[in-house]
């Protein structure tokens, strides 16, 4: 019996892709950091790099709607992340990009954004199919065009420094919140719009 | 294509207003479920309550239908896996299978508990934090961990399937004003099965048909629906009765989880991503809002949304005159509720009933009147004194039927002594059997509600007899969204429909 198992049967095993430790992962963004159009759930476009990265502490998960197992879980922990760094004035964009642009349309995504209650500062992207489906082959979260063979990854991301990092997305919020205290202290940055 | 424009054509709009609407409050369940039957609601998401649920370290508020077992631990227990994450078994031959050398202990209804409320697996470490923590009662508990153990002999088939049989269900008046359309509805669905069956049913199965009958109102097609839920006797409603203003018949199946294809209704809902009901009609906003790009497009620049002053319709004319607004059209609502004639300005769109129609047709000499008026018969129609009839329009959600379509619907019918008798309802009530078919062998051998569902999820543009193709594959399952404008012969008042299928792009909230 392999130790996993002992974990208990009902526990969700997360396999994450590439774990980073909260101090030791970060890489450089580097040039091939996509930098593609993407749309909120508002309608409002944006250049993912530019303007939504920009100087920020940014976190960046993957959903999409009609997913029925992760996704609901991700998110609702994303939202404890932006309450819990709220409280503590730690300023932090966060970005949920589809996997499904074809059926998430901003419209979905606005839909999805209010069950879980998302708050200003908090963009779920779409955009044009082949430009968020490069994103997120890019970004190393999914290996072909089926979205229920996604990995659950997160990315901390400085963008003044220029650094990133990934991690799982459904770690408990207390870890992601440690990361982005590490990601803050990398340098002073800018909170989230 | 041959199109028969016949007074039948507004057969369908007739719902709407024939039902009268008053309030009604949901009929308790009196059955009482077996405790593996109340696990099972629990574990699929449905049941009487919403039971608390809460990812660890969160305080977002969700429900254990937002958060299914069945989703994560797979519709048969065995587990599952998305991506980078797995859900184990929850087979309670596989929660009670001892733990290796070292030894944690076996679940017992205890130890599941434990780890389904407090997130403790049976060694005492917390569980992912992806396993949400959900508030169950006791009983909920003991029926859980008798689902699981059912799950092990399998025992435990969903409603309405037996080895040899698919129980269908469908809610109709069968007394009152809607009895004629009611008897419709249950004579085409009970021929449809006649020539599903003779053709070898569904991987042998039989395909049977629950009619369950009530009056024309709204408290007791309520009941009908409740008692049909609760019975466990059918896998899912077809076609049935669902034309109030209120959500009350969509909250029976919402809650229960009880699959609905084509239910009657004209009120517009918007498609929840999780729902277990594929509309195949319009509703009526999207209707009119068909309308209004139809108009748009054709160079009106001026509108008058006349409504009846009910809730429903009053609601409804601020949406259309919105959605005008947008367009960059000049737009007024106007609500009528004494004899009063509605000073109308450029073309009208009449929400309400035919005496309604008849009025805002007086109250303009402008070359356009558009009624987007429900629930007016055919005959209605015909008797109503319209003046001009040439400046009328109506809106419909379904396409005309071919003549081809009408033969085989007639012939199917002959075929078991019944006979068209409202060709256009009718033929939506067997187009929605067509789709369900379709899902249930999509669906395969294997078949429950939930392979079922996806296997609804999947269908894409399958054609039926009269509806327009349906694709209900992006988020979830939703009716083609727009309408047919349609007119009225100048001598005879007769349907004439004017132009193709006016779509909408898709939406879901």
């Amino acid at each position: 019996m392999s130790v996993r198992n002992l974990v208990g049967a009902i526990a969700v095993i997360a396999v994450c892709a590439a774990p980073a430790s909260a101090q030791g992962g970060w890489q450089p963004l580097g040039p091939s950091f996509p930098n593609v159009s993407v749309v909120d759930q508002d309608g409002k476009t944006y250049r993912l790099r530019d303007e939504l990265v920009s100087d920020r502490v940014v976190v960046i998960n993957f959903v999409f709607t009609t997913c029925t197992t992760i996704c609901g879980p991700q998110t609702a922990i994303f939202r404890s992340l932006q309450q819990q760094a709220e409280k503590r004035g730690v300023p932090l964009t966060l970005l949920s990009i589809t996997l499904a642009p074809e059926q998430d349309t901003p419209e979905v995504l606005k839909a999805f954004a209010e069950e879980f209650d998302a708050g200003p500062g908090w963009h779920f992207l779409t955009g044009d199919p082949q430009s968020v489906v490069g994103v997120v082959s890019r970004l190393g979260v999914l290996a072909g065009d089926d979205p229920s063979t996604h990995a659950p990854v997160a990315l901390v991301v400085n963008g003044r420094t220029g650094q990133w990092t990934r991690t799982s997305s459904i770690a408990p919020v207390g870890e992601l919140l440690q990361l982005v205290d590490a990601a803050s202290r990398l340098g002073a940055t800018k909170g989230g719009r | 294509m041959t199109r028969r424009p016949r007074a039948a054509l507004c057969g369908v709009l007739v719902w709407a207003a024939a039902w009268a609407c008053p309030a009604s409050t949901l009929a308790q369940s009196a059955a009482a479920a077996s405790l593996p039957e109340r696990g099972r609601a629990v574990y699929r998401g449905a049941g009487p309550r919403d039971i608390a649920a809460r990812i660890d370290g969160t305080e977002v508020p969700l429900t254990h239908r937002r958060l299914r077992c069945a989703q994560c631990h797979g519709a048969d227990g065995r587990g599952g896996r998305e991506g980078g994450t797995a859900a184990p078994s929850l087979r309670w031959e596989a929660l009670t299978h001892a733990a290796g050398a070292k030894g944690a202990p076996r679940y017992d209804a205890r130890a599941f508990r434990t780890a389904v409320a407090d997130g403790r697996g049976r060694d005492g470490r917390v569980l992912s934090a992806v396993m949400p923590r959900f508030a169950l009662d006791d009983s909920e508990v003991a029926g859980l961990v008798a689902y699981l153990q059912a799950l092990d002999t399998e025992t435990v088939r969903d409603p309405g399937l037996s080895d040899s049989t698919i129980r269908l269900g469908v809610v109709v008046p069968s007394r009152g004003g809607l009895a004629a359309l009611g008897t419709a509805v249950a004579d085409a669905l009970r021929a449809f099965a006649v020539q599903a069956n003779a053709r070898g049913g569904i991987y042998g199965r039989r395909l049977e048909m629950v009619v369950a009958e009530c009056d024309s109102t709204v408290a007791s097609a309520l009941a009908a629906t409740r008692t049909l839920a609760d019975s466990g006797d059918v896998f899912a409603l077809v076609a049935t009765a669902d034309v109030w203003p209120g959500n009350e018949i969509r909250a029976i199946v919402e809650g229960e989880r009880l699959p609905s294809i084509g239910p009657l209704t004209f009120v517009g809902r918007p498609p929840h991503r999780d729902s277990v009901t594929l509309d195949v009609l319009a509703s009526t906003a999207d209707q009119v809002e068909a309308l209004v790009e139809h108009l748009s497009a054709a160079g009106i620049a001026s509108v008058t949304v006349v409504n009846d002053g009910t809730v429903t319709y009053a609601t409804l004319a601020y949406d259309v005159e919105r959605h005008a607004r947008r367009r960059g059209m000049v737009a007024t609502t106007m609500s009528v509720v004494d004899d009063r004639l509605p000073q109308v300005i450029g073309a009208a769109i009449a929400l309400g009933r035919g005496d309604l129609l008849v009025r805002v047709v007086k109250a303009t000499a402008s070359t356009v009147v558009v009624g987007g008026v429900l629930g007016l018969s055919a005959e209605g129609l015909e008797k109503l004194d319209l003046g001009d009839r040439s400046r009328v329009r109506l809106v419909s959600p379904t396409l005309p039927l071919t003549e081809d379509a009408h033969h085989r619907l007639d012939a199917a019918m002959r075929a078991t002594g019944r006979e068209v008798t409202s060709p256009e309802v009718q033929a939506v009530a067997w187009s929605s059997a067509e789709l369900t078919v379709a899902a249930l062998i999509g669906a395969g051998r294997s078949l429950d509600r939930d392979t079922f569902m996806a296997a609804l999820a999947r269908l894409d543009r399958v054609a039926t007899l009269a509806l327009p193709a349906v694709a209900a594959r992006a988020n979830g399952l939703q009716a083609p969204r727009g309408a047919v404008l349609v007119g009225l012969d100048a001598q005879t008042a007769r349907p004439v429909v004017l132009s193709e299928w006016l779509g909408l792009q898709r939406v879901t909230r």
